[in-house]
C-alpha cells in the first residue's frame, strides 16, 4: 500500500489528492481501488470482491454500462470512485537534501588527504561524535585496498563510506567507554539521547554544535534546544512512534476479525484505527493538555472511516479532525478508541481478561503473571443450551481460588469495557450461540481499592479522578522509550520527583516531558 | 580468476579462527568438489506448519499401532499409509497456556515471556549439518513472511511468500555475471574485515555485560561473512537448468486467495527445490496463526483463526474440518509428488524426512497438548512407519466417546493439559535432527529419542 485515503467530492466537485512515496528504481504495477466499507446493499451484483472498480484494461473487470449504478430514482446504488488523471514526479531531489549530502565526498578525486577528510567527516556524522585519526585507518584502508583492486574512485570511496555505516559506531548509541566511572553524560552522548527520544534520528548541525560547544548541558542551552526541536516537524515521529510502543498498537489486526461476524471490517479501518490514537496523541502533545485526557476526554481525532464505525457524524474533510463528543457517544479517552478495543480482542469476540491485562500494563504499569500451564479449557457452549455471555464463563475467576487471587484484579478492568464489541462497536447486547435471546451486557464492577462503577463511562472516571498511579506509568514509560532500558527500583525516586515537579502544571503532556529532560534520570547515565 | 579469490579465502578464516568462535559456526568446507546435481546418500528434511490447531474431534485417531482408521480431517493421507506416522499426545511444556506464541516454539521448545528469547529451531541445527553440500543451508517459505527457523541467537530467519521470487533466488544468476558479482564480494569481504576488527578490538576491552549486547552484532556480521564466503564457494558452480514447464508453473502469478494453487505450487518448488540439489531444509509455514488462508475454493471465508474460535457453532465445526482436511490433502499432493519424483538413489520420498503439524491442538481455548503430529517418508535416514504412535495410551481412561461413536467435549481437556508429561515434542524433533546427521543427544527440553519411528 503506498497510499491510502477517504474520498469525499460529489462529482461537479472533484479532488486532487497529492501523497509522496518512496519508489525503488525498477517497474511498478500499480493497482487503484475503491475500498468501499459497510455491507453491500445490492447483493451480488453490487460488490464484485469487496471493491468496485470497474477499468477497461482489464478483460474480468466489468465496464460500466454492465453494472447496475443507480437505483429507479437514478440515486447511487453505492459511493463509487470516478478517477481522471494521475501525475508522476520524480526523483525528488529537495534542496535540503542536497545540502545534508556536501561536504560527504571530496572536491578533488586524486588528492588523498582531501579524500580521508570528507571520509571523517562522514563519520562523525554517522558517528555522532568526534572521530580519532586512528579509527578512520581501517576505512581508509578499505578505499586504498579497492583502489589497489583497480576500482575507480568512486566505487572505493562508496566501499568505505558502506564500512562506516556497517561499523559498530553506527549501529549502536554508546555511553561511557570501557574501564572509565564517570555518572554524567557527555555533551555529544547527551545530544544522541535527546535526538532519538524526540527525532528518532541522529542530531542535527545547530544540536551538533552545541554539543561540539560543550555547552548543552547547560539549562539555558538545553531548554532551548528542546524547545526547537518540539517544534521542529521531526517531532511526528516520537508522537507517532512512542503512542504505537506504549500502547502496543502493532497488535491492531495482528487476529483479523472474522470475516463472518464483521463484515464490516476493512484494512482501511484497520489504518485508520491506529491513526486515530496517534493522531490523539499529537494533540495532546500539540496542546500541552493534561494526561488525564488519555484517560476520559469530551473530544477524539475522526476521520470519515472511523466516524461510520463508531456511528457519529462525519468530519467535514476526508482526512483526521478534533470533534466533539456528547456523552450519547459512549466515546472519550483512548480507552474507548477502536484501536485499543480490537487489540485487546482476538478478532472472533472481545477478550475481557485480556483487556484487563493490557489495561494494567499500559495505564497501571502493572504486569500481572502469566497464567499457570496447566490451566483446564475452556468447553464450548452447547449450541443446545441457553446464552451465555463471557463474562458468565469468567465467573469460574471468581470460585477457584487459585484464579481468583489474580484475576479479582483482572478482570474487572476488562469487564467495565463489556459495551465494546472485538472491533470496538458501541452494543448493549452480546451476540453469542444457543438458545433464547441475546443477553444484555454488565460492565459493572468493583476496583480492588472497593470503589464501584456501572459502566465504562464511571469506570474512566474513577481512573481520571485519582490520574497519578497513571501519571506515574507514563512517566515510566516515556523513559524506557527515551533511555532504552528497562526502569528498576533505583529508577523510582527519580520517576517520582519528575511526576511531583509536573502536578502543578496539572501533568501537560510537554512540560512532563520537558521536566524528564531535565531530570537527573535523563541527564545522567 | 581462482587465484584471488582463494586467497581472499584464506584471509577470512584466519579472520574466523582469530574470533575464538563463541559461537559454533557452521563446517564450512569450500574445498569440497562443488556440484550441480544430488550426490548419492542425500538426506533431506522439510518442516511444515498448520495453524490454529484442527477439530481436534474430526481430527483424532482412536486406534492405536498398524491396524488404525483414519479420521475424517486425516482421511487424504489414508493412501500414504505406509510411509507416515501419526502421532498424539506430543507438546511442547514451554508451550502450555501461551496461546498463540506456539508457532514460534514449533521448531525450538524454548520459554515463551518477557525478557525471554528463543532458542535455535531444530532445522537450522539440520541446515548447520547440511549446508556444504548445497547452494543454499536452507529455504524458508510462509504465507505471511514470518518463519519457523531461528538462529542461534533466537533471532528469527525472514521467510519468502511469492513461489516467483523464490525460484528467482533459487535458479536464477544474478545480473551482471559471475565476475561482477566476484567483485562485489571480494568488497564486501574486505568491509566485513574492517567492521570486524573493530568490533573485536572493543570486545578485548568490555564487560561481559556489554559484550552480551555486542555479541548480536558480531553474530550479524558473522551470518553476512559466511552468506559472503558461501556465495563466493558457489560462484562458479553452474545453476541447475530448469525446465521450461517446470519455470512457467512456478513463476506464473498464485494468488493465496486460491490457497489449492498456491500451496500445491509452493510443494512443486520443494520438489524442485530438491530434486536439484539446491537446498536440503526446507520450514514452510502453511498459514501463521493470525492469518491461516481462507478456502474461497470451497466457500470458506474465514481464516483458520475465525474458524478455531468456533464456540462450538455446528457450522463453524463442520468447516473447520473442511478446511483441515484441505490441508492435509495439499499435503497429501505433497507427498504424491516426493514418492514420484527420483533422485540418483530412488524416491525423494526414501530420503526425505516431511514433518506436518501444529502448535495448537484446540484452538478454541488454545489448548497446546496433544499436538496433530504427522511424521512422513525418509526411510532411508532410518526411519519406519505404518502405526498410529498414540503417547496417551496408558495415560488417561481413553477416548471419551459418546453414545454415536463420536468424541465427546471431554476431548478437549487432554488437549489443552497434556495427559503424558513426557510425551514431549522436543523428543520427536531430537530424533529427526539425529537422523539428519546431527550428533547430538538432546534438542531443548527433550527427555529422549522416539524409538517407534526408527527402523
Amino acid at each position: 500500500m503506498i497510499f491510502e485515503a477517504d474520498v469525499l467530492a460529489p462529482e461537479e466537485k472533484p479532488v486532487i489528492l497529492e501523497f509522496e512515496t518512496f519508489l525503488p528504481a525498477g517497474r511498478f504495477d500499480i493497482v487503484i481501488n475503491n475500498a468501499v466499507p459497510g455491507p453491500s446493499n445490492s447483493g451480488r451484483s453490487g460488490r464484485p470482491g469487496g471493491f468496485v472498480f470497474t477499468t477497461l484494461d482489464d478483460p474480468k473487470s466489468r465496464a460500466p454500462w454492465q453494472r447496475k449504478m443507480t437505483d429507479d430514482e437514478g440515486k447511487p446504488l453505492y459511493p463509487f470512485l470516478i478517477f481522471d488523471w494521475i501525475e508522476w514526479e520524480g526523483p525528488l531531489v529537495k534542496p535540503e537534501d542536497l545540502e545534508k549530502r556536501k561536504g560527504f565526498f571530496p572536491e578533488s578525486e586524486t588528492d588523498p588527504e582531501a579524500a580521508a577528510a570528507s571520509l571523517t567527516r562522514f563519520a562523525e556524522r554517522a558517528w555522532r561524535r568526534p572521530v580519532a585519526p586512528e579509527e578512520m585507518a581501517r576505512y581508509t584502508k578499505v578505499m586504498a585496498g579497492e583502489t589497489a583492486a583497480g576500482a575507480p574512485f568512486r566505487t572505493a570511496y562508496k566501499a568505505a563510506m558502506l564500512g562506516i555505516l556497517a561499523s559498530k559506531n553506527f549501529a549502536y548509541l554508546a555511553e561511557g567507554s570501557p574501564g572509565e566511572h564517570r555518572p554524567g553524560l557527555t555533551d555529544w552522548e547527551l545530544a544522541s539521547r535527546l535526538s532519538y527520544f524526540l527525532w528518532s534520528s541522529l542530531p542535527d548541525a545547530e544540536l551538533s554544535a552545541a554539543a561540539r560547544e560543550g555547552t548543552l548541558h547547560e539549562p539555558e542551552v538545553l531548554r532551548a534546544q528542546v524547545a526547537r526541536m518540539m517544534s521542529d516537524p521531526k517531532i511526528a515521529r516520537f508522537t507517532g512512534s512512542f503512542p504505537r510502543q506504549w500502547l502496543q498498537l502493532k497488535k491492531v489486526g495482528m487476529f483479523p476479525p472474522d470475516e463472518k461476524l464483521y463484515p464490516d471490517y476493512d484494512g482501511w479501518l484497520e489504518e485508520s484505527m491506529v491513526l486515530e490514537t496517534t493522531h490523539y496523541f499529537a494533540e495532546v502533545f500539540k496542546g500541552n493538555l493534561p494526561l488525564r485526557e488519555f484517560l476520559d476526554s469530551n473530544w477524539t481525532m475522526l476521520n470519515p472511516r472511523l466516524a461510520l464505525h463508531y456511528g457519529l457524524p462525519a468530519p467535514s474533510g476526508s482526512d483526521f479532525e478534533k470533534v466533539a463528543l456528547l456523552p450519547g457517544h459512549h466515546r472519550g479517552g483512548i480507552l474507548t478508541h477502536a484501536s485499543t478495543l480490537s487489540l485487546t480482542s482476538d478478532g472472533a469476540r472481545h477478550r475481557p481478561v485480556h483487556r484487563g491485562v493490557w489495561l494494567s500494563e499500559a495505564i497501571l504499569g502493572k504486569t500481572p503473571p502469566p497464567p499457570p500451564p496447566n490451566v483446564a479449557a475452556i468447553e464450548p457452549n452447547p449450541v443446545t443450551e441457553p446464552k451465555a455471555t463471557i463474562r458468565m464463563k469468567l465467573a469460574a475467576h471468581t470460585q477457584d481460588t487459585n484464579c481468583a487471587s489474580c484475576h479479582a484484579k483482572i478482570d474487572p478492568l476488562g469487564l467495565a469495557f463489556d459495551h465494546y464489541d472485538a472491533i470496538g462497536r458501541w452494543r448493549t447486547e452480546e451476540v453469542v450461540t444457543g438458545t433464547g435471546a441475546n443477553p444484555p451486557v454488565d460492565a459493572s464492577g468493583r476496583l480492588p481499592d472497593g470503589r464501584t462503577f456501572k459502566d465504562a463511562t464511571e469506570f474512566k472516571k474513577l481512573l481520571a479522578d485519582q490520574p497519578e498511579p497513571f501519571v506515574h506509568a507514563f512517566t515510566e514509560k516515556l523513559a524506557t522509550y527515551a533511555m532504552r532500558r528497562a526502569m528498576t527500583v533505583d529508577d523510582a525516586a527519580g520517576i517520582a520527583a519528575i511526576v511531583a515537579k509536573s502536578k502543578d502544571a496539572n501533568y501537560g503532556l510537554k512540560t512532563l516531558i520537558e521536566n524528564f529532560i531535565s531530570s537527573d534520570l535523563f541527564l545522567k547515565r | 580468476m581462482n587465484i584471488p579469490r582463494q586467497s581472499w579465502l584464506i584471509s577470512r578464516r584466519h579472520v574466523l579462527r582469530g574470533l575464538g568462535a563463541t559461537i559454533a559456526l557452521p563446517m564450512l568446507d569450500c574445498m569440497r568438489p562443488l556440484r550441480a546435481a544430488a550426490a548419492p546418500g542425500a538426506k533431506r528434511a522439510v518442516f511444515i506448519y498448520l495453524p490454529n490447531g484442527v477439530n481436534t474431534l474430526d481430527y483424532q485417531i482412536l486406534q492405536t499401532g498398524a491396524d488404525y482408521q483414519f479420521s475424517k480431517c486425516l482421511k487424504p493421507l489414508e493412501r500414504h499409509r505406509a510411509e507416515i506416522t501419526p502421532i498424539s499426545g506430543l507438546h511442547h511444556p514451554n508451550g502450555l497456556g501461551h496461546h498463540h506464541g506456539c508457532q514460534g516454539i514449533w521448531l525450538t521448545g524454548a520459554e515463551i515471556g518477557q525478557g525471554k528469547r528463543n532458542s535455535i529451531s531444530v532445522d537450522q541445527l539440520i541446515a548447520e549439518k547440511m549446508a556444504p553440500h548445497t547452494r543454499f543451508p536452507s529455504l524458508e517459505i510462509s504465507d505471511t513472511g514470518r518463519s519457523l527457523a531461528y538462529n542461534r541467537d533466537g533471532i528469527s530467519l525472514p521467510a519468502e511468500t511469492k513461489p516467483g521470487e523464490v525460484f528467482k533466488r533459487l535458479f536464477e544468476a544474478p545480473a551482471g555475471g559471475a565476475e561482477k558479482e566476484r567483485e562485489a564480494l571480494r568488497r564486501r569481504g574486505s568491509v566485513l574485515d574492517a567492521v570486524l576488527d573493530e568490533a573485536h578490538d572493543l570486545e578485548r576491552r568490555i564487560g561481559s555485560e556489554d559484550r552480551g549486547r555486542l555479541d548480536q552484532y558480531l553474530t550479524a556480521v558473522r551470518e553476512v561473512e559466511i552468506r559472503t564466503e558461501r556465495a563466493d564457494g558457489w560462484l562458479d558452480v553452474p545453476r541447475p537448468t530448469i525446465t521450461d514447464a517446470d519455470r512457467q508453473r512456478i513463476t506464473r502469478q498464485v494468488s493465496q486467495n486460491a490457497p489449492g494453487d498456491y500451496f500445491r505450487t509452493m510443494y512443486d518448488l520443494m520438489i524442485l527445490a530438491f530434486q536439484t540439489d539446491v537446498t536440503r531444509v526446507i520450514t514452510f509455514s502453511s498459514g501463521d496463526e493470525g492469518k491461516g488462508l481462507p478456502i474461497p475454493e470451497l466457500g470458506i471465508n474465514q481464516t483458520r483463526h475465525a474458524l478455531s474460535h468456533h464456540n462450538g457453532d455446528p457450522d463453524q465445526l463442520a468447516r473447520l474440518t473442511q478446511s483441515d482436511a484441505f490441508n492435509f490433502e495439499q499435503f497429501a499432493y505433497f507427498l504424491d509428488r516426493l514418492a514420484e519424483t527420483n533422485d540418483a538413489d530412488g524416491p525423494l520420498l526414501d530420503s526425505t524426512v516431511a514433518l506436518y503439524g501444529s502448535g495448537m491442538a484446540y484452538g478454541h481455548s488454545h489448548g497446546n497438548a496433544n499436538l496433530p503430529t504427522v511424521v512422513a517418508g525418509g526411510r532411508k535416514l532410518g526411519l519406519k512407519h505404518g502405526k498410529h504412535v498414540d503417547f496417551n495410551v496408558g495415560h488417561f481412561d481413553g477416548y471419551a466417546l459418546g453414545e454415536d461413536g463420536v468424541l465427546q467435549n471431554t476431548h478437549y481437556g487432554i488437549c489443552s493439559r497434556p495427559v503424558n508429561s513426557e510425551a514431549r515434542l522436543s523428543n520427536l524433533l531430537v530424533t529427526l535432527a539425529q537422523k539428519m546427521e546431527v550428533e547430538t543427544e538432546s534438542f531443548a527440553d527433550s527427555l529422549g529419542t522416539l524409538s517407534q519411528l526408527e527402523s
